[in-house]
């Protein structure tokens, strides 16, 4: 090659060079959708039923809807309390709960949950690849419980395994969860984290919120105390204090910890995202209701991603006092994992999109707009989405936060 | 302490070998569970689970040999023999497509003739009808049912043998609470069932008069699991699942029905679960998972002997009111011998204490009282003449500490309250589970553990709502006083009939006992 020729190749390859990675160094504004497609089941006033989730048909339609939001990221629900919606090797299925006596029935008709055990087909299995398929990050929404607050979702590795609850102060067992101090719990669920892995997760939401009303209340258990004897040389507290509960958390952090190791052992690159409800960057709410220590996984880098599943915001402050929380937090993770901010159409624990409402009497689509764009103007890395069940977020809304998403909040502010 | 040596001495511990080990009577990869012996003792159905679908099977107990009698797609549940041994009823449900494509029925009972046949049923709907049990005289099947239900729950019905529509028990059911696996006595005048009230509780085994079955005793405590109850074929004990703080993994108790004393069967490492006993009650079989899956095991019923339920510990009492209606006073007649105080015009009879307005009685700086940071017991017999509408007070305990250190009240929507404090003085209390009734007599206990539980029990039933953290350091107590607050107002409108105050907390046996006998016997 001639050296002008060299020259102009070499010019071209550099000026590409110096243009390609502007592009890709640009990250998409996250949508990060919580999607529990048996929510779509829902019977509607006259009885019909609007998705046929047991069937990939039918889930690829709960899929369209929630994509009408502009999410890029789903996060499908792996289980209903400790039953998994996938034949799982190890763990119970959402199958009818009176194939073990020791649940207490629902009472709503057989709807949707018949054959979410089956191989074929194996709806979380199928709906990875087909969120691949269509271009989205396809993850897992799993509840940081056992039970969902309900006796027909406890999971059978909880019932078979009553040497592992959990305890309250006074010793008494309570069979809503197993402990986390014990290595056979921790093993059961990097079991099925295995699963999920298998079945192509490419992120792992874990939720706080959904403990299933388990917190360090209950984690009064021969391992702990014993624990905690060798650490203070005295008895433990005779109910929850905050020493009591930042002990507890050690144990929560090492599981995160497995978590992490987990999926760093697949060989693949696994987002973990813990969802911390309730937060600010100087609570210590989620440390002594859910021994949630966020503020070690972020400084261990134990997380990918912090999602804000809500925040104690003033209501006669609304959006000024949503911002300086979520800006608080920001200034606590200082960049060392994603952060996605809430816009959440449900409301349980108050501070979703209807205690908006009522307290700046706005309607659904303009409350979403605002915190869409405050997440964005903050410089978050995306937002999250609680729950994309069918209707959650209304068609006005679906429409305005996929033209934000596809349009000025399409990347994260001051990366494009 | 002594709770704990009681506890280790009612949980007899078994070794397989000291009748006989447990020995296998199934075999094979899928679970064989909830085995039910036939009248005569020469079969056992269960169900067996393979490949995701559940057969009802019968096993010839001398042979060995297994007959399916309800096989294929679908789960056979739950079976239950008719008392003539002609019939076996049990659960069943087939979903052939998708929810939405229409589900065509729920879990609904059948029955099928116990040497094979054609299976009949028994009901139907989009519902859960499970735990089939007959009476002793085969004139109806009483089961589980979420029927009728408005939250999530498990309720009792009753259908006649060859089905019909399903009568519904009157019982109190709340989101989660569940009467499940009903099993009558011999004589059929109880029947027992796994009992949970709410999502938060264990599995407790709970009695109810088969006439009235509103009129429960709560069999066991919910500090233990306990569920799957089988009545012995003498009426004298119920074996069931259980789980204690400290086993090892489930296993088969023996409860004996008149004082609720249970003991824990050894079965070796693994969970056992669901017994069953043989026509003669000199054998339990039920399923065991040593191998991994569960298999249907036979053991040699244990000798079950409890002796006597513990008593309170009359050593520990430091106060211990006693009327003198001859000299119109009442005394200690504890070891400590507290001066008592009365006032106002009160009314001392046989039967107790009649407060009205002002009246009160004290004792002024008693001994005994200082419990520091240990167990107590309040112990008293009552009848509330008047729901006032107001709080009223039966007794406080009067501490430098705290003027309201301990409390037993009525509040003024009727519901009796026993409350001991925090290491703050926070109020950490215990409530009824309903509001008393005026003009009937009540045996109350109220006690704080050690562990800084705080509970009530009424007529040897533990109130379901308990306080934790009462951890309160109790010095020695300027006052204790009955029919009034501790300064007076807030008064008692009725007749205290016994008082005793323990520096112990008894065991639940001795609070359980004698009213539990007297149900039975009732």
């Amino acid at each position: 090659m001639k050296p002008a020729r060299q020259f102009i190749v070499t010019a071209v390859i550099v000026l590409l060079a110096s243009v390609c990675p502007a592009q890709e160094e640009g990250r998409r504004f996250e949508i990060a959708a919580w999607v529990d497609h048996f929510d779509f089941v829902g019977v509607r006033g006259d009885g019909e039923l609007l998705f046929d989730t047991e069937t990939v048909e039918g889930c690829r339609g709960v899929l369209d809807h929630v994509q009408e939001t502009g999410a890029t990221t789903i996060l499908w629900r792996n289980c209903a309390g400790g039953n998994m919606r996938y034949q799982s090797a190890v763990e119970s299925g959402h199958h009818p709960e009176i194939l073990d006596k020791r649940r207490i029935c629902d009472i709503r008709p057989l709807y949707g949950w018949v054959r979410y055990a089956e191989a074929e087909p194996d709806v979380v299995r199928s709906m990875m690849a087909e969120c691949e398929d269509r271009g989205l990050a396809p993850g897992i929404h799993w509840p940081f419980e056992e039970t969902h607050g309900a006796i027909w979702t406890i999971s059978r590795f909880n019932l078979e395994h009553p040497q592992l609850w959990s305890r309250t102060a006074d010793g008494h067992p309570w069979w809503g969860r197993c402990s986390l101090a014990h290595d056979e719990t921790v093993a059961h669920k990097m079991e099925l984290v295995d699963e999920l892995i298998d079945r192509g997760m490419e992120t792992l939401f874990i939720d706080f919120y959904r403990s299933g009303g388990w917190g360090p209340s209950y984690e009064f258990t021969p391992p702990v105390i014993a624990a905690w004897r060798e650490r203070f040389g005295e008895e433990p507290p005779a109910q929850t204090t905050d020493r009591w509960a930042e002990h507890v958390a050690g144990y929560v952090t090492d599981w995160v910890r497995n978590l992490r190791e987990r999926l760093d052992a697949s060989g693949r690159e696994i987002d973990l995202m813990v969802g911390i409800p309730n937060i600010t960057a100087d609570s210590d709410w989620a440390m002594v209701s859910r021994g949630a220590d966020w503020r070690t996984w972020v400084d261990e880098g134990l997380i990918d991603t912090l999602v804000i599943s809500f925040m104690p915001w003033d209501e006669e402050l609304p959006f000024e006092s949503t911002r300086e929380i979520g800006r608080g937090i920001m200034d606590a993770v200082d960049g060392r994992c994603r952060v996605l901010w809430p816009v959440r159409a449900y409301d349980f624990g108050g501070y979703g999109m209807p205690s908006y409402a009522e307290a700046t009497g706005l309607s659904q689509e303009e409350i979403a707009e605002r915190l869409m764009l405050m997440a964005w103007e903050e410089g978050a890395d995306g937002i999250s989405l609680e729950c994309v069940d069918y209707g959650n977020y209304r068609e006005k809304t679906r429409r305005r936060m996929s033209e934000l998403a596809n349009g000025r909040c399409r990347w994260v502010r001051g990366e494009r | 302490m002594v709770e704990r040596l009681l506890l280790a001495m009612m949980v007899v511990a078994f070794p397989a070998t000291g009748g006989a080990a447990p020995v296998p009577l199934t075999s094979g990869e899928g679970d064989d569970i909830e085995a039910a012996w036939s009248p005569d003792g020469s079969m056992i159905a269960f169900q067996r689970e393979s490949d995701g679908d559940v057969d009802l099977c019968v096993l010839d107990v001398e042979s060995g040999e297994v007959t399916t009698l309800v096989g294929g797609p679908g789960h056979a549940l739950h079976p239950a023999w008719s008392p003539d041994g002609e019939t076996i009823v049990y659960s069943f449900a087939h979903f052939t497509r998708t929810a939405a494509e229409g589900i065509e029925s729920g879990y609904n009972l059948f029955a099928v003739p116990s040497g094979g046949g054609q299976p009949r049923r028994l009901t139907e709907g989009q519902i859960r009808d499970y735990t089939p049990s007959f009476t002793p005289d085969g004139d109806a099947i009483v089961f589980s049912s979420t029927r009728g239900l408005e939250e999530a729950g498990a309720a009792l019905m009753r259908i006649p043998p060859d089905g019909g529509e399903p009568a519904r028990f009157d019982l109190q059911q709340g989101r989660d609470t569940g009467f499940v696996e009903p099993d009558f006595s011999p004589d059929g005048s109880l029947i027992v069932c796994s009992y949970i009230p709410n999502f938060r509780e264990n599995w407790t085994l709970r009695l109810l008069r088969a006439r009235e079955p509103a009129e429960q005793f709560a069999l066991t405590s919910p500090d233990a699991a306990m569920y799957a109850p089988a009545w012995s074929p003498d009426g004298r004990l119920i074996a069931c699942t259980g789980y204690r703080a400290g086993d090892p993994s489930w296993g088969i108790y023996l409860v004996e029905v008149e004082s609720g004393l249970s003991m824990r069967l050894d079965t070796g490492p693994g969970n056992a679960r669901s017994p069953a006993w043989s026509p003669e009650g000199d054998r339990l079989v039920f399923e065991y998972n040593q191998g991994g899956s569960y298999d249907l095991y036979l053991v040699e019923t244990p000798e079950a002997e409890f002796g006597p339920p513990p008593d309170f510990p009359g050593d520990a009492t430091v106060l211990s009111l006693e009327a003198d209606p001859g000299q119109d006073a009442v005394r200690d007649g504890s070891d400590r011998a507290n001066e008592i105080v009365l006032a106002g015009d009160l009314e001392i009879g046989e039967t107790g204490v009649t407060f009205g307005r002002g009246d009160f009685i004290s004792a002024e700086a008693p001994e005994g009282m200082a419990f520091g940071d240990g167990a107590f017991c309040v112990r008293a017999d009552v009848t509330v003449r008047e729901l006032t509408g107001d709080v009223q007070i039966i007794a406080v305990g009067d501490y430098p500490e705290h003027r309201q250190g301990w409390q037993l009240f009525l509040n003024d929507e009727g519901y009796l309250y026993f409350n001991s404090r925090d290491t703050e003085g926070t109020f950490i209390g215990a409530r009824s589970d309903l509001p008393l009734a005026a003009g009937t007599r009540l045996s109350v206990v109220a006690l704080r553990r050690d562990t800084g539980r705080v509970e009530l029990w009424l007529d040897g039933v533990r109130q379901q709502r308990t306080g934790t953290g009462a951890t309160m350091r109790y010095g020695e107590a300027t006052q204790v006083r009955i029919g009034s607050q501790h300064s007076g107002g807030m008064d008692f409108a009725g007749t205290v009939h016994a008082l005793e105050i323990l520096k112990q907390a008894p065991a639940d046996e001795a609070i359980r006992a004698p009213h539990l006998k007297e149900f039975v016997r009732r």
